[in-house]
């Protein structure tokens, strides 16, 4: 009965808890790896390379259901990868730039636990970003190998008034440049000078939630300050939607293609996908 | 409104002296063609919706034009002995620039590398879905009016046997060329193109000079400085003897200095020994390149031709004027205005018979064309006359210009005034400033469509040209003023200065108005003077952070160790940081797809102003198919101007 059950999951599956501290909000973390490890032909000790990605979900419950539909964590299992997915309590485009802070931080530590269980190679991490997710990676630019980001929020005194609904008249502050000179401050692109790794950039050119300008901020710095690393900017002319799974079909399967193609170019030596 | 809609502009013309015929474009009637002695005048054309670029072949039998019958702009020939006309070109894209051969047996055109590949059944699906997603992985993917430059877009140069409709493609790559030119024996293209450069710097280009058959041999001219292509390209010529190439160029920008670098000829010789400086800068002509920002004229002609002779004709701004001028091949490097004063040159046709056809227009007189003989050096009555009807109505505004001394003695500013009819001391009229982008461009003594129709409702239109215009020296012209409130302060001293010399303007209704650096320079106004009762804020830069990545001509962070500090710099520099020192009403105009300053700009200011002053009037229109200048079509644009003059009217009566 395990055997049978076994042989219908498409991949294996590992859980753990992480708090952060300053919130005190705990986190759901499920690690998804190739299914074939301790099977025939694997060995048991083998590690893998991972991608850390967030899935939003009300309650923030990790649902193994949820995860065998994922299409990105699929893709790259299948392909040889591990995922860490750290379950959001809500929408990744309701969080806050501190607290995605907060998560880029604890997924590291996931992938500490999970390394520690020998499963995960942590010399190869790369990361799998939307929103301000993506920008809190940044700062983490030096720990990973490479980045792919889906709908990048990165500066958010762009994305003040063209996207964002923040009001300085919340904020407290009564001058305009402090307060865009404090969201650019605390944006992912303040780190861009530590971002030595490989990104490719993928966004809908009409999205109007978190506008194209967000990936090209991001693009145009890395070629402007690290021109000698390797970015791919994918514009996909006619999407709206922030979320790729709300694209047309033969979008999403170029997003999900050359997502797979570039972590396998840049977290699997010799860039050889598994069958 | 309903008048500018019927308003006839001009988009290109030639003259053929020989056979006294005259052919030119009108929006509203199409291609004509005259023959000024018989006066005999008839439509050309293929029975397309958009034709033009008229040209006679050298002989004068044929004119060659564009038509977009069938698929995309297609060449067509007529010949003008038996009155056929021919279609020669038959690709699946459109074709732009054609121009004879010496011998007329070929014509060369601009078109993109896959215009030759034909549509197999499933591609147009197939290329719409590959077309969905852009791959974008170095600098220079995409261009104002242009748009995202597609892999396959880039503009190659082509030719066509007129007897057999052969074609064959001349250049190709991921590189653009552009402005070529025949040699005089049809063996050689010259063109500009930056196939050598990164494409970091889309200002950095270089005079080719190509085999004119199918991969022919291509040399680099020139590499020190580069070719003039935007914002005012200057096609080459060979010399008459084919020994050297004549074109413009401009010291490459350093790090740092912004100010749009002097533009002069150069003589580049084929043999490779290098380039000559034709002339230098004396009182009579300060440098090549102009900017005019309303000149009006010339659409389709070219800023720089070559005499039979070989002396050099070139229109260039001085001290606001628009001038032609002439540069003999055997002088001492002193360049001659030929037509100057109140008026505006803006394109020259090629040189024939001792004969060039100019385009020209006045304050109160849209564009017309007038025949220059160059041997006796005199200027013939208009041989065209755009919006005829309208100039004989004697509708259109006059203005009056002055020059006055800058607060701190640096410089003179030259500014006009247009006064609506009705105007006088007892009946004083509201003022709309207007403010020109750039900031190198230069008001001049051009028609200006605009401020004639706001004239006409009754407003006066003030307008000058603070310091960062061009054509007053390389003083005037210094970048750095213009953005370090010096601009600021002329343009609030010249409204000072019209009130007072013109007393039927009030002072205390003046509106202001532009576009670009124009909208720029509003925006700053708005936010730093408390002088004026209205604002419109058109196509304007907003946030400096955003122009630096999605602006086509972006910036660069490198002179700055730590990217926080450029942010903060940035940030401190753009309007958008002083949005709550807006203090009267802000409407804002803007392109769909203005990739010069970015959309997203407009959509930030609006929300700034209403975030900090939720009661101040403030409203923002959104253009359709619209760049980085005012809608082309002539019901957005008719839309466009309506919506300013009802915001002036609103705030200012």
């Amino acid at each position: 009965m395990r055997k049978e059950a076994d042989n219908m999951e498409r991949a294996r599956y590992e859980r753990c808890c992480m708090e952060d501290k300053r919130t005190g909000k705990k986190y759901s973390i499920t690690l998804a790896y190739p299914k074939w490890r301790d099977t025939d032909g694997e060995a048991s000790d083998k590690t893998y390379p991972a991608v850390l990605l967030t899935e939003g979900r009300s309650g923030g419950e990790d649902n193994l259901h949820d995860l065998e539909k994922n299409r990105e964590v699929q893709t790259l299992t299948e392909s040889g990868i591990a995922v860490i997915c750290l379950w959001l309590p809500q929408n990744e485009w309701d969080i806050s730039q501190e607290e995605a802070d907060g998560i880029a931080g604890l997924m590291f530590r996931a992938a500490d636990v999970f390394r520690e269980r020998g499963i995960v190679d942590k010399s190869r991490i790369g990361v799998n970003g939307r929103g301000v997710i993506a920008g809190a990676m940044l700062k983490y630019a030096d720990r990973l190998r490479t980045a792919v980001f889906q709908t990048p929020k990165v500066n958010l005194a762009l994305s003040y008034g063209t996207g964002d609904r923040d009001s300085i008249r919340e904020s407290g502050k009564t001058s305009m440049l402090d307060f865009l000179t404090e969201r650019a401050e605390k944006s992912g692109i303040a780190h861009i000078d530590r971002v030595k790794i490989p990104i490719l950039l993928c966004h809908g050119y009409r999205n109007t939630q978190c506008r194209f300008s967000q990936a090209e901020q991001l693009f145009i710095a890395m070629k402007d300050r690290n021109g000698e690393v390797p970015v791919r900017l994918l514009m996909f002319s006619r999407e709206t939607a922030s979320e790729y799974e709300e694209w047309k079909l033969s979008n999403q399967e170029r997003y999900l293609r050359e997502m797979r193609d570039w972590y396998c170019r840049y977290l699997k030596d010799g860039g050889e996908k598994d069958a | 409104m309903h008048r500018l809609q019927s308003f006839e502009q001009f988009c290109g013309a030639d003259y053929y002296p020989e056979k006294d015929l005259l052919v030119w474009v009108s929006d509203k009637k199409g291609i004509q063609l005259k023959n000024l002695a018989a006066g005999e005048q008839r439509q050309v054309t293929a029975r397309g919706r958009a034709e033009g670029s008229p040209a006679f072949s050298p002989d004068g039998n044929r004119l060659l034009f564009l038509s977009d019958k069938g698929s995309g702009r297609q060449i067509f020939v007529l010949d003008l002995n038996n009155g056929t006309t021919r279609q020669i070109t038959h690709l699946f894209s459109g074709v732009a620039e054609p121009l004879w051969s010496p011998d007329g047996s070929r014509i060369l055109f601009s078109a993109p590398e896959e215009a030759q590949t034909p549509q197999q059944d499933g591609d147009r699906e197939r290329e719409e879905e590959d077309g969905e997603v852009l791959v974008i992985e170095d600098f220079g993917y995409k261009f104002d009016g242009r748009g995202f430059i597609r892999p396959r877009g880039h503009m190659h140069l082509w030719c066509v046997n007129t007897e057999d409709g052969r074609v064959e493609r001349i250049t190709s790559g991921p590189f653009d060329y552009r402005h070529a030119v025949w040699s005089p024996d049809g063996t050689q293209i010259a063109c500009v193109s930056g196939r050598y450069r990164s494409r970091e710097n889309g200002l950095a280009l270089d005079l080719l000079l190509i085999e004119a058959k199918a991969n022919g041999g291509m040399k680099r001219l020139t590499e020190d400085q580069w070719a003039v292509s935007y914002p005012n390209p200057i096609r080459p010529v060979f010399t008459p003897d084919g020994s050297a190439v004549i074109a413009g160029f401009l010291q490459p920008v350093k790090e740092g200095d912004q100010t749009y670098p002097d533009v002069y000829l150069y003589e580049a010789a084929l043999d490779g020994s290098g380039k000559k400086q034709l002339f230098f800068p004396d009182e009579k002509c300060f440098q090549c390149v102009q900017f005019p920002y309303n000149a009006s004229c010339g659409r389709g002609m070219e800023k720089l031709q070559i005499t039979e002779k070989g002396d050099v004709l070139f229109v260039a701004g001085w001290n606001g004027q628009c001038r032609l001028y002439r540069l003999k091949r055997d002088g001492n490097g002193k360049a001659f205005p030929l037509i100057f004063g109140k008026c505006s040159v803006n394109g020259i046709s090629s040189v024939r018979d001792k004969k060039v056809l100019v385009a020209m227009s006045e304050p109160a007189v849209p564009e017309y064309y007038c025949v220059y003989d160059l041997e006796t050096e005199t200027l013939s009555q208009p041989v065209c006359q755009s919006a005829a009807e309208l100039c004989r109505e004697g509708l259109l505004c006059r203005s009056e210009d002055f020059f006055f001394d800058t607060a701190d003695g640096d410089s003179r500013v030259h500014g006009w005034v247009m006064l609506p009819p009705k105007c006088g001391e007892k009946q004083k009229c509201p003022v709309i400033l207007y403010i020109h982008g750039g900031p190198h461009p230069f008001y001049t003594y051009g028609f200006t469509l605009e401020h004639q129709i706001y004239a006409a409702a009754g407003f006066a239109v003030i307008c000058c040209n603070p310091r960062g215009s061009s054509s007053y020296g390389r003083n005037h012209q210094c970048y750095e003023k213009a953005y370090d409130g010096r601009a600021c302060e002329d343009i609030l001293q010249f409204a000072e200065e019209a009130v007072k010399r013109f007393p039927c303007l009030d002072g205390e209704r003046i509106g202001v108005t532009g576009g670009s650096y124009g909208g720029y320079m509003t925006n700053y106004i708005a936010t730093h003077s408390h002088r004026f009762r209205a604002y419109v804020s058109q196509r304007s830069i907003v946030n400096e952070l955003l122009s630096y990545s999605s602006s086509d001509l972006q910036g660069s962070s490198r002179a700055y160790e730590d990217f926080t500090e450029f942010m903060a710099n940035k940030l401190k520099n753009s309007a958008v940081a002083y949005a709550e020192r807006v203090e009267a009403p802000m409407l804002i105009l803007h392109g769909e797809n203005d990739y010069r300053c970015p959309t997203d700009g407009a959509y930030q200011w609006y929300a700034a102003i209403r975030d900090t002053h939720p009661n101040l009037p403030a409203k923002l229109m959104i253009y359709p198919d619209t760049a980085h200048e005012q809608p082309e079509d002539p019901k957005l644009l008719g839309d466009y101007y309506t919506q300013i003059l009802v915001w002036f009217e609103e705030y200012l009566r």
